[in-house]
């Protein structure tokens, strides 16, 4: 009785923690449609808003996923695949990342200080750096996810079928497992592209100005409190997940596509050179791409570091006059409570949102009932901005009892999806005899758990752990809007400071939002290691 | 080697597990054009290993060295999709996201035809075995003997010298067993394809050409 109490209690907590936000975005969606006759249109330059936002949101998903297909096809056809790879691309915070981007590639950068000619390609805010960005963000993403995905499936026997019957790994690789493997992606292709299409605070910093993509334009309408602005944003918030949808339906499209184009090659001849060609072209990028987004991310560390430490740093200079501390020093009050603030959140939201996953895994194994997956990803396939400004008109902030538990509450609720992504399938993948077994020796349930079935999900549980951390550590929308800028934390001031033309704050900032981040992975690789060695 | 050599010969043939440093002396295996020669051992003893050594997979336990002639060529050095030979596997012998039409063109591509001669071929091969009407099916809507016999289909379709079949026989009943196991030999035999199979089940061999003891002792 108490056992069944117990599910029931753990069922209304997590039910109720996953739906309700659902309820306040219903209650506080705003109905005004962005239609003709209501001005939305006429806003100035709202034609080439609403044209470079799907370009960045449609080319930086369809690069990434071009960039993860070829480094997934290279890693699937080597024996020893690599595995931390992209680890530190995949664990720097999007803003910090930016940041050290900036500096180092943008004119009056450190590369164009060092080089004899200018690097024509990146102007500090515009749509080739912001996709530029995405893209060397995004793709680690979806390799990351891309392997995981992979490890569900049979593709070694698959290759190894399609080698027996004549058709060499590479290509092997490109008509079995690519068509099965992008149909598992699926969903988090439709995240990543959302994602792209609503992203706020890397748009900020590196999207173009005058007009800015609807995002920041959105954000900036919200934070003025006069009524036309207020109507716009409620109308930009639903031409946003109009964007969202034409996401879906674009990537949804390209997956039969080339699933189609790609079934009418089986069967065709193809000259052992050509595969041959094909297969060395595909090692040449992917080791190349894996190359670039090593040395790009610790070039982009180092930068940081060497901007929060260096003082009289002028153009042309590759070098500052003096190396010290003063500014750590300097800013160390603020950086301090800045980085505890953002330190307490994650670890809070990261352990909150893994027993909410872990919880409504064994519920649905204890009641063999299997929820779909895209109903508990939903967060994901709505843009999140529309969803936040959604819950600013609702009682939202009149049933949370503080301006912490209120953000609180959005990062759990945001990280909650990216954590199920990654404990879900690793958890499917574990067979549930060994908590039967402990249940038949007397243990009761979740001890039963605890001894026999998390020890071989520990390195899930880490994965999980770290990646709910890490997207709370990179949370900016709900942070900002939802506490009305009363609840600071380093990615919140982070964007905050980048407005102006100083470096040293913004790199002070970004370095300790990466090294939080890096500790998480670190602390992450250590613990599985520990438990491997054991 | 002459004109009149055997389809199949592998000889001096030692498989050695790289962990133990165990070495085991294999029987000279040599097969005439369709013949058919049967291993049986016990469970953990190597065969699906040695298997996969044959068809030219790197197993990272064991090494599997000797002489290895399919139809007078060294295979050793080759890859897999060059070695001529095809596997059969006991689970999973479709890909099941393709149609039973695409998984048996995959095995089609070397003959370099147009795809309206491929379908014709499909769809006759189809009929022979009685299951035209499952041309467009997913292999998840076919039966476990059915599934089996399209594997088999496919891998003949792509006319290695040699089959090797792996416990092919192992997820199906026992009734259904017997029917797809007579029907595998007489099918090999027919189109004089050779092959080896190895299985913990008596009964499985039944058919072959050849016994092959697997050796219980260990040599150096």
């Amino acid at each position: 009785m108490i056992r069944q109490a117990m599910w029931v209690l753990g069922l209304v907590l997590t039910g109720g923690a996953l739906l309700a936000p659902w309820w306040f975005a219903g209650q506080g969606l705003p109905m005004a449609l962005p239609l003709t006759g209501t001005g939305f249109w006429d806003y100035p330059g709202i034609a080439t808003v609403v044209g470079k936002t799907l370009l960045v949101g449609l080319l930086s998903s369809l690069l990434a996923l071009a960039c993860a297909s070829l480094i997934m096809a290279r890693d699937a056809v080597a024996l020893n695949p690599a595995r931390n790879d992209v680890g530190i691309t995949f664990a720097a915070p999007h803003l910090a990342f930016a940041i050290a981007f900036l500096w180092l590639f943008t004119p009056y950068g450190w590369f164009d200080r060092l080089l004899p000619f200018s690097l024509p390609w990146f102007e500090q805010q515009s749509l080739v750096t912001l996709i530029t960005i995405l893209v060397i963000k995004e793709t680690p993403f979806l390799v990351v996810m891309g392997r995981q995905q992979l490890g569900q499936l049979p593709y070694r026997q698959w290759l190894l079928q399609g080698q027996a019957l004549g058709t060499a790994p590479d290509r092997s690789w490109w008509l079995v497992v690519f068509p099965a493997w992008l149909r598992a992606m699926r969903l988090i292709l439709f995240a990543v592209a959302i994602y792209s299409v609503a992203v706020v605070d890397l748009a900020q910093v590196a999207g173009p100005l005058n007009p800015p993509l609807l995002a920041p334009l959105i954000v900036s309408w919200q934070l003025q409190f006069d009524a036309v602005s207020q109507s716009l944003a409620a109308q930009g918030t639903w031409l946003l997940i109009a964007f969202g949808v034409v996401m879906v339906v674009a990537f949804y499209l390209l997956e039969r596509s080339l699933t189609k184009l790609i079934g009418w090659r089986i069967g065709s001849r193809v000259k052992p050179a050509v595969t041959r060609i094909a297969a060395a072209a595909t090692h040449w990028f992917s080791f190349t791409a894996r190359g670039i987004f090593v040395v790009v991310s610790c070039m982009a560390l180092v930068a940081l570091v060497a901007l929060s430490l260096g003082r009289g740093w002028f153009y042309p200079q590759v070098l500052p006059q003096v190396w010290n501390f003063e500014h750590w020093l300097e800013r160390s009050g603020d950086a301090l409570t800045l980085a505890t603030t953002t330190l307490g959140l994650a670890l809070a939201t990261a352990t909150l949102a893994t027993l909410m996953i872990v919880w409504l895994r064994e519920w649905q194994r204890y009641r063999s009932y299997e929820l779909a997956d895209a109903w508990l990803l939903l967060a994901l396939f709505v843009p999140q901005l529309s969803l936040v400004v959604a819950w600013l008109a609702s009682d939202w902030s009149t049933f949370m009892s503080s301006t912490y538990i209120s953000v609180l509450v959005a990062h759990v609720w945001f990280s909650f999806a990216y954590g199920y992504l990654v404990y879900a399938p690793a958890e499917r993948a574990v067979t549930q005899i060994h908590l039967s077994v402990g249940r038949s020796l007397g243990y009761r349930y979740w001890h039963s758990w605890w001894w026999f079935k998390r020890p071989l999900l520990h390195s899930a549980l880490a994965h999980c752990f770290m990646v709910t951390f890490l997207v709370s550590v990179a949370q900016y929308v709900p942070t900002l809007l939802l506490s009305a800028g009363r609840l600071p934390t380093l990615t919140t001031e982070l964007v905050a400071v980048s407005s102006g033309g100083e470096w040293q704050l913004p790199a002070l900032y970004a370095t300790l939002l990466w090294l939080i981040a890096f500790s998480a992975l670190m602390l992450t690789q250590i613990t599985r290691k520990k438990r491997v060695l054991r | 080697m002459s004109s009149e050599s055997p389809e199949i010969c592998f000889r001096e043939q030692l498989l050695h597990w790289q962990e133990s440093g165990t070495t085991l002396a294999l029987p000279d295996i040599i097969l005439a054009k369709g013949q058919s020669a049967g291993v049986m051992g016990p469970s953990g003893c190597g065969k699906s290993s040695w298997l996969r050594c044959l068809l030219g997979e790197a197993v990272g336990h064991v090494k599997l060295t000797g002489e290895f002639y399919v139809r007078d060529r060294e295979i050793s050095k080759l890859a897999i999709e060059d070695r001529n030979i095809g596997i059969l596997l006991q689970d999973n012998p479709l890909f099941p996201h393709y149609s039973v039409r695409k998984n048996l063109a995959f095995a089609l591509q070397k003959k370099n035809v147009s795809r309206a001669e491929q379908n014709q071929m499909i769809a006759s091969q189809l009929a022979l075995l009685g299951m035209a009407d499952f041309i467009d099916r997913l292999p998840g809507q076919l039966s476990g003997g059915q599934r089996a016999r399209i594997g088999l289909l496919r891998t003949v379709l792509a006319e290695p010298a040699l089959v090797l079949l792996d416990e092919p026989f192992n997820a199906l009943d026992s009734q259904r067993r017997q029917q797809v196991r007579d029907w595998t030999f007489a099918f090999l035999k027919q189109r004089g394809i050779s092959s080896i199979i190895v299985s913990h089940q008596a009964d499985d061999l039944t058919y072959v050409d050849q016994h092959v003891s697997w050796p219980e002792g260990v040599s150096e």
